[in-house]
């Protein structure tokens, strides 16, 4: 059997057989999912509870126009109420907290909201929301009393006015003509998280890698291996070895993943006409249908496609340089400290993937998308946006030239390094024994 | 026959000379012994021999041709520096080392399983290398060495890391590979078993091949006619013209001394000369150990 492939087999069966693995791909996804279900079981599980608000309204014109709710309500006191003697008493009169208008509250400090604890923002919030409404009318009101004839309709006026929202569509024109409608917000979701996955991969089993390589010069079975095979070889097939392991775990994401949206989704669709109010299950249907529209607006595949790709490479690239740091040191601790000279470039990435959101076809975006270094998650954070095909392509070439380069200078430092003991290595010192013939 | 040879091999790491022109040869069949002080080079022969770096000039010649990449399949190699994964069980670790010797994997369980038997330590198969004590893992060690049947077998310094017991094990094990044929390299500074063991020697000091021979021309090359009497104690002192005697002990009505010769007299004279003075009982040349020429050499020229 190859040598190179029994190298890989081992150093794939180590990983995938640990714990931490398996506990890491099976529970990922569910851990995911709990993640984006949280606001919205914070929000189940969070008790309403009602907070009780005085109100002292020195102008007499707003008061009693608030509204109660389940989660506020308003006792109107007496419009001459001393604020600093109900500050003090505020449990005696069984309040929360006090609201004191002392004059129209279109200007800061005008209106005031006391309380002895926070009170929920949802409660400043909804009297904003009753105080604005109140002096809109007003202004209307006397917009009317100033031009007599047009107060027929100017409430309704107002109502109209307030219920505006404007949203856009954007589609995208392909080069074929085709029109595909995109949803931004779906775009950088998917963005989002394929190239923090990226960016986690490339941190862990760049890691991984280095501590390996560490952990064969400390257990002295470097000078063994070395007898047996060529350092290319020990190399490459750790380097492949964790690729393998980095990519089973994406294979088992994605089932795993597919699999719990279909069963979640179907949940969540009975539950959802099941329970919800008509006018709200319709909302709900438009904002499926516009996420689906969009989904169909994508290029899945080429992304999952990308995706793979970018992740083998990104992990390739990377996995190579933290294996010729690796090699240079004797500890783990030293490891991390020289380790990030390499992480420098993934970490500017994710700055440069941020970057790229506000402006996907700006220069830097193209220019970070397409070096390799950066390429691997800068491409996945613009690619849901629309990439024409050149610069995928052109970025795709440079990544597979890289990692052919960078094996073959990471092999001629590894092969010297893997044999010295006692000292950090510098640039310097790794750049000589690139140098140094075999 | 030689089998193997290294001619004018030169080896530089920077503006350090590690190898200087150095010449070789293994007796096919035997027990060969490289030694010298840290530093001289020993090593970095050895990681030549197992390619594991190339020299800068010169061939090394391995049954009669030059080498190549896959004559490591025949080699066994015990580095001074040597461990094993720790978290690996030991059957699985042995069998992967063992493949990576190019061994198939059929051959290298047949072949455990007989030194696992052999060794008593079927048991340990599915332990992983951590749990054993340091004397087990040099068991196992001592194995993965010699599995794939090698034809030359090079130890560094075996006796360095392993405790007596597994040290005498070493020995018997690597009488028994050299009569089945087995050619065997020892690089060591424990001159005791270089004595005890080797049929030849090389001794590298500062890159140089400073002195190679068989331990038996090397003592006689050496010796300084120096001669070991006992003979029964007289009353008076005896000295005979031209013969230095030092060193004398009484013990039991016997003594013991050195005799020197001052000049050209061969052993059967000194005998009969000694012999007309006293009632001697015993006469035997004192041969310097391989430690005492290895320590004279290095120190002249050290201090050079």
């Amino acid at each position: 059997m190859n040598k190179t492939f029994l190298i890989i087999k081992r150093e794939y069966l180590t990983h995938v057989r640990t714990k931490g693995f398996i506990v890491v791909t099976l529970l990922g996804p569910i851990l995911m999912l709990l993640l984006m279900a949280i606001p919205t079981i914070i929000e189940m599980v969070g008790t309403t509870t009602s907070s009780n608000v005085g109100v002292i309204d020195r102008t007499e014109r707003y008061g009693d126009k608030l509204t109660n709710t389940d989660f506020v309500n308003f006792t109107i006191l007496d419009s001459q109420t001393n604020e600093d003697s109900l500050k003090k008493d505020l449990k005696a009169n069984n309040l929360d907290g006090f609201l004191l208008i002392s004059d129209t509250p279109t200007k800061q400090g005008n209106a005031k909201l006391y309380s002895s604890e926070a009170l929920p923002v949802d409660v400043s919030e909804h009297i904003e929301h009753d105080l604005r409404d109140m002096v809109r009318k007003e202004i209307v009101a006397d917009f009317a009393a100033a031009h007599s004839g047009v107060s027929e309709g100017l409430d309704s006026l107002l109502t109209n006015i307030n219920n505006v929202h404007a949203t856009i569509s954007t589609i995208n024109i392909s080069k074929e003509g085709d029109e595909n409608e995109t949803n931004s917000m779906v775009s950088i979701i998917i963005a989002t998280v394929t190239s923090m996955i990226i960016y986690i991969f490339l941190c862990i089993y760049g890691s991984m890698v280095m501590t390996g390589v560490i952990e064969e010069k400390n257990n002295r079975i470097m000078e063994v291996l070395v007898a047996s095979v060529k350092p290319r070889q020990l190399l490459i097939g750790k380097i492949f070895g964790i690729v393998g392991v980095a990519l089973t775990q994406v294979l088992c994401w994605i089932i795993l993943g597919g699999i719990m949206m279909n069963v979640g989704g179907q949940f969540l669709q009975s539950a959802a006409v099941g329970d919800l109010p008509a006018e709200t299950a319709a909302v709900d249907d438009s904002m499926a249908a516009s996420v689906w529209n969009a989904l169909n607006g994508l290029n899945l595949i080429g992304i999952s496609a990308a995706f793979l790709f970018f992740t083998f490479g990104g992990i390739l690239l990377y996995a190579t340089l933290f294996a010729s740091v690796g090699s240079g040191v004797d500890n783990p601790g030293e490891g991390q400290q020289l380790s990030i000279l390499v992480m420098l470039p993934i970490i500017v990435s994710i700055y440069l993937a941020i970057a790229s959101f506000r402006d996907p076809n700006g220069a830097l975006a193209i220019w970070s998308s397409i070096i390799p270094f950066t390429s691997p998650i800068v491409m996945m954070a613009r690619l849901p946006f629309g990439v024409p095909a050149w610069q995928i392509i052109t970025a795709c070439i440079l990544l597979i030239a890289t990692i052919i380069l960078f094996i073959w200078i990471a092999s001629r430092i590894y092969r010297v390094g893997i044999l010295m003991y006692g000292k950090t290595a510098t640039l310097k010192e790794l750049w000589r024994w690139f140098k140094q013939s075999n | 026959m030689k089998y193997l040879q290294a001619i004018d091999v030169n080896k530089t790491y920077g503006t350090k000379h590690v190898l200087d022109n150095l010449n070789i040869e293994v007796e096919e069949g035997s027990i060969y012994g490289l030694l010298g002080p840290n530093g001289a080079g020993k090593t970095t022969f050895i990681r030549i021999i197992n390619r594991i770096t190339l020299p800068d000039s010169g061939t090394v010649m391995l049954g009669g041709r030059p080498m190549v990449d896959s004559d490591v399949e025949h080699i066994g190699y015990l580095p001074e520096e040597r461990g094993l994964y720790r978290k690996m069980k030991v059957g699985e670790q042995a069998l992967y080392l063992a493949q990576l010797k190019g061994m198939s994997r059929h051959d290298a369980l047949v072949k455990l399983k007989y030194w696992f038997e052999k060794f008593d330590i079927m048991s340990w198969w599915d332990k992983k290398i951590g749990e054993l004590s340091k004397g087990m893992q040099q068991k196992v060690q001592f194995i993965v060495t010699v599995l794939h049947e090698p034809k030359l077998l090079i130890f560094d310094e075996p006796f360095s890391g392993f405790d007596p017991v597994n040290a005498n094990l070493l020995k018997s094990e690597i009488a028994e590979l050299r009569q089945k044929g087995a050619t065997i390299i020892f690089s060591t500074h424990n001159m005791e078993s270089v004595e005890e063991l080797c049929n030849d020697i090389t001794l590298i000091n500062n890159s140089h091949a400073v002195l190679s021979g068989s331990v038996a021309d090397i003592k006689q090359q050496f010796k300084q006619n120096k001669f070991a009497i006992k003979y029964r104690t007289t009353e008076t002192p005896f000295s005979i013209e031209g013969i230095k005697i030092s060193d004398a002990k009484t013990e039991n009505n016997y003594t013991d001394a050195v005799v020197e010769a001052t000049n050209e007299t061969s052993p059967a004279e000194l005998i009969r000369r000694i012999a007309a003075n006293v009632e001697l009982v015993q006469f035997h040349e004192i041969l310097p150990s391989i430690n005492d020429i290895f320590i004279q050499l290095v120190s002249k020229q050290n201090n050079q």
